[in-house]
């Protein structure tokens, strides 16, 4: 099977009504079961679970086609719960083996085949495609067709997260920095735990190993903390970042037609949006994690108001930062060495960094962007460490400036190859698509529309098999086939990424202006404003203590007003998390 | 008991705001349903008759037609259309009862088409405020009987259980549908998104009296002509079978009688003209006797026609006047 004709599931948020469902039965029997054990066995069933359903949809179809044997009706990816257990079970062994290893050779043979493994399976689920897509565009450029056939590889949700967290657990037993963990369900449970497993936040096994061997007790949780947390990151992702989304996915769609106010307010708007979409995930998790006994870290601590783009990576996505940091920056030698050693460590780190979040060269641009400003801050700070007027002048200028460029650096981040599908339309009324695992969705309506194939039942036995609609001709740059209902079609890549960065940058640097449209009205600024003085507010304090302060019966009701307010300005739609892609 | 305190407390809090929220937003803005019913809120004291129901009522029952024909005949009334694509019970109780809260003078007749309740919702107002504008308590009740309990007379405990859980993820997407009615879940936010982006509201064109032509479109023709003549030559030798649907259905149909008859007007049921194999009625044989039924194409040749037909369920323009004039023929004892 080349291609999968149904698309992936669509996962589970914690800012679905399902959700709180599913949240309240876990709950409710985590804390009626007695011993630690149980509970431990308990939390790691529903960890699958929650994790497999993020694979197989809608379970009362999914089973049904599976006993049938119809594959191609299966959602894509649907056996991947299944490397999750492969994870586990193989760290579990790394760990013993390099525990019980008589020499310091059978050790690193342990460690380097837990590298190998882990970083060989994300490897090939994470970047086969982009490998097979460059490869063929260097046959085509040298005029060779490859002979061998695409292979549509889906990403597993969360592998990006949990390979990192597992590995975290063979180097940190490599390192002695941890006993080898001999109680699988310990491990197990560690690595599946399912707040974090999708998206974090990435969490060290020294961190959360300790927790699973005691029993904690129902009156040691901060519930008040814990719901006022989880309420924060729901209105983050729900209220506020999908709102600001509406404005940057119009805009990121066709950059060309928009002013250079519009790359302003688009940029900032999804600048806004990642921060609120992925800390309200940290948030959410972070609360869920507690309200069941369990402490995951810290992943965000204002990152927008750091002076520095050093402080800024102190405080962005502090778990992956400080995993690079530990185990890969300081595995490469760290500072230990001449300045152009540790600024190519520097470089490197960011880049590989980068290449986590995505395949694409794009996200390579955007790891060596932060990799440069880094290398630019160390001699900045290195020239003007005695320089008492600059110091002044930075004090003012400093906080913006590292806005200014983290907020280019989401450019690329966020710039797609972007298609359309009638490549000689001269109406103007092509559609805007872009390409993704399962065919190529329009731009605006979210909306698989070109699927690469479909499932159809097969004449002998009544199997359902997948039949490939859309075919790749690399050299034209073009796919053509027929749509689900037969009619022909052509889709062209219309604008690289690449290209779509240069026309943001070019707006945000020099105030170009690629159209008169505006991408929305004034009001915009107003609404920033506000969330920046209620950002600037919390990151003093003034909003997280005093609601500890009132009594039980008003917390609970100034906490369903809050919901009932941030339910009303909840964005209906489904949005999936930014990080899941990742 | 501290924590049920505090559980009812954090109830008291979500619902006052939800209710302040309903008392100070505006109304939802339904395509097609807000125009109809601000049309009729704002001439209703020229209508003597209502009709409502699905595309069947809203692009073939002509109130021009309508109004000339039963002055022509001498008991001139007024005719103002509330159907609306797509629209079957429970929505269109709820749109009536909207619509009887605005009259400024008493109605005469309802013509109500006669459909039982449609349980799911259809795909293109999923996740549509049309989905979410009729669900109030009332409607979600309903659902939920006919999802739970409309078989209850049924004696095959099996069967009835298999059904209840295949009705569960429809009725569980109804039941998200009133908590967002209830709620005023993303509203607001909608509001701010249409201030944001500086966005006027598109109101759909519709006559003073609720009536907008179907969209022009060739004949039948080919395989539709050809699937169309072969459902008509079915429907001759098997005229459809009475449907009596289930009890929720029927009670609902009860429910519109009542409430238009409380609102001094006579309820009239129509069966539209297009191809089925059952036809939904009520179970009382003197009401079922009351019901303009178009159902037989023996009857009713000349409006099953390909030549008066817009496509295989409905009439075109000249199918409509005279399906409308054939409505105010049997109608006029009422007036």
């Amino acid at each position: 099977m080349t291609f999968a004709a149904v698309e992936p599931a669509k996962p589970i948020l914690f800012v679905e009504f399902r959700f709180l469902w599913i949240f309240a039965l876990i709950f409710g029997v985590n804390w009626m079961l007695r011993s630690n054990t149980s509970r431990k066995v308990w939390l790691l069933v529903c960890s699958h679970v929650f994790y497999g359903c993020f694979f197989i949809g809608n379970p009362f179809e999914f089973f049904p086609n599976l006993f049938a044997g119809k594959w191609a009706e299966l959602p894509a990816g649907w056996w991947f719960p299944s490397l999750l257990w492969f994870s586990t079970i193989m760290d579990y062994y790394v760990g013993v083996g390099i525990e019980d290893a008589k020499d310091e050779r059978r050790r690193k043979l342990w460690v380097v085949g837990s590298l190998v493994v882990n970083l060989g399976v994300l490897g090939f689920f994470k970047y086969y495609g982009f490998f097979d897509q460059n490869v063929r565009a260097v046959f085509a450029w040298l005029g060779l067709t490859p002979s061998w056939k695409p292979l549509e590889v889906f990403l597993p949700y969360g592998i990006s997260f949990y390979t990192f967290q597992s590995l975290s657990y063979s180097l940190e037993v490599y390192r002695k920095k941890l006993p080898a963990e001999r109680n699988f369900l310990n491990l197990a449970f560690f690595i599946a735990f399912f707040p974090q497993v999708v998206a974090g936040p990435i969490v060290r096994a020294m961190t959360f190993l300790p927790q699973t061997l005691k029993k904690v007790e129902w009156s040691s949780i901060d519930v008040r903390g814990c719901l006022v947390l989880f309420l924060i990151g729901f209105i983050k992702k729900a209220c506020i970042g999908d709102r600001l989304s509406e404005v940057s996915d119009l805009y990121f769609a066709a950059p060309e037609n928009y002013s250079a106010f519009s790359a302003w307010a688009a940029s900032m708007c999804y600048a806004g949006q990642i921060y609120c979409d992925f800390s309200g995930y940290s948030d959410m998790a972070i609360a869920v994690a507690r309200l069941l006994g369990y402490e995951l870290c810290q992943n965000f601590a204002f990152p927008y108001f750091s002076a520095s783009i050093t402080e800024f990576w102190r405080r962005w996505h502090m778990s992956l930062s400080s995993w690079l940091r530990d185990y890969l920056y300081i595995s490469l030698g760290g500072n230990r060495g001449s300045k152009l050693f540790t600024y190519r460590n520097l470089m490197l780190t960011m880049v590989l960094g980068g290449l986590w979040h995505g395949a694409s060269w794009t996200f390579v641009v955007w790891g060596a962007m932060h990799g440069f400003a880094l290398i630019v801050h160390r001699e900045w700070s290195r020239v003007t460490a005695a320089a008492v007027g600059i110091g002044k002048v930075m004090k003012f200028i400093a906080v913006p400036l590292t806005f200014f460029w983290v907020m280019l650096t989401w450019v690329p981040f966020r710039a797609n190859d972007i298609y359309i599908d009638r490549p000689n339309a001269s109406d103007n009324t092509a559609k805007r698509l872009v390409r993704t695992s399962a065919g190529f969705q329009d731009l605006q309506e979210h909306k698989l529309v070109y699927p690469f194939a479909k499932p159809v039942e097969t004449m002998t036995d009544g199997r359902t098999e997948s039949v490939p609609l859309l075919t790749h001709n690399v050299k034209a740059g073009t796919w053509t086939g027929t749509n689900e209902k037969g009619k022909a079609v052509t889709i062209q890549l219309h604008q690289t990424g690449f290209e779509l960065t240069a026309k943001v940058w070019q707006s945000l640097v020099f105030f170009k202006d690629h159209a008169k449209k505006n991408v929305c009205g004034n009001a915009i600024w107003v609404l920033l404003g506000v969330l920046v003085l209620v950002h600037w507010l919390n990151s003093r304090s003034y909003l997280s203590k005093w609601w500890r302060t009132i009594p039980e019966w008003l917390f609970s009701l100034l906490l369903g007003a809050g919901w009932a307010l941030a339910l009303a300005f909840k964005v209906v739609a489904y949005k999936q998390f930014i990080y899941f892609q990742f | 008991m501290k924590t049920l305190r505090n559980i009812l407390c954090l109830l008291v809090g979500f619902i006052a705001v939800a209710a302040i929220l309903q008392l100070v937003l505006p109304p939802r803005h339904v395509p097609t349903v807000t125009e109809k019913l601000a049309r009729y809120a704002a001439a209703s004291d020229e209508f003597d008759v209502l009709a409502i129901g699905s595309s069947r009522t809203y692009r073939q029952i002509i109130p021009s037609v309508f109004n000339e024909a039963t002055a022509s005949a001498g008991k001139p009334a007024r005719l103002f259309n509330l159907g609306i694509d797509g629209m079957r019970p429970p929505e269109d109780t709820y749109v009536l009862e909207q619509a009887l809260a605005l009259r400024k003078k008493p109605l005469k007749l309802v013509l109500v088409e006669c459909n039982n309740i449609r349980f799911d919702i259809r795909e293109e107002d999923e996740g549509t405020v049309r989905a979410v504008h009729w669900h109030d308590g009332k409607r979600w009740l309903t659902i939920a009987k006919l999802a739970f309990f409309s078989d209850a007379k049924k004696r095959n405990f099996g069967g009835r259980m298999k059904r209840r859980l295949d009705a569960f993820p429809e009725f569980w997407g109804h039941t998200e549908y009133w908590f967002q009615k209830e709620t005023q879940l993303g509203y607001p936010s909608e509001l701010l998104s249409d201030y944001l982006f500086e966005r006027k509201l598109v109101r759909n064109p519709i006559g003073p009296d609720g009536f907008k032509d179907s969209p022009v479109r060739s004949a039948l023709s080919g395989e539709e002509l050809g699937r169309y003549e072969k459902d008509v030559g079915a429907m001759l030798k098997t005229p459809p079978r009475f449907d009596r649907s289930d009890w929720v259905s029927q009670a609902e149909l009860e429910e519109k009688r009542r409430i238009i008859e409380k609102a001094g007007a006579k309820m009239v049921l129509i069966v539209p003209p297009y191809p089925m194999t059952k036809r939904f009625l009520p179970e009382d044989a003197a009401q079922q006797a009351g019901v303009l039924d178009f159902s037989n194409p023996a009857t009713y040749s000349v409006l099953y026609e390909p030549k008066n037909r817009l496509d295989e369920g409905h009439t075109n323009r000249v199918g409509s006047e005279i399906y409308t004039r054939m409505i105010v023929e049997k109608i006029l004892q009422h007036l």
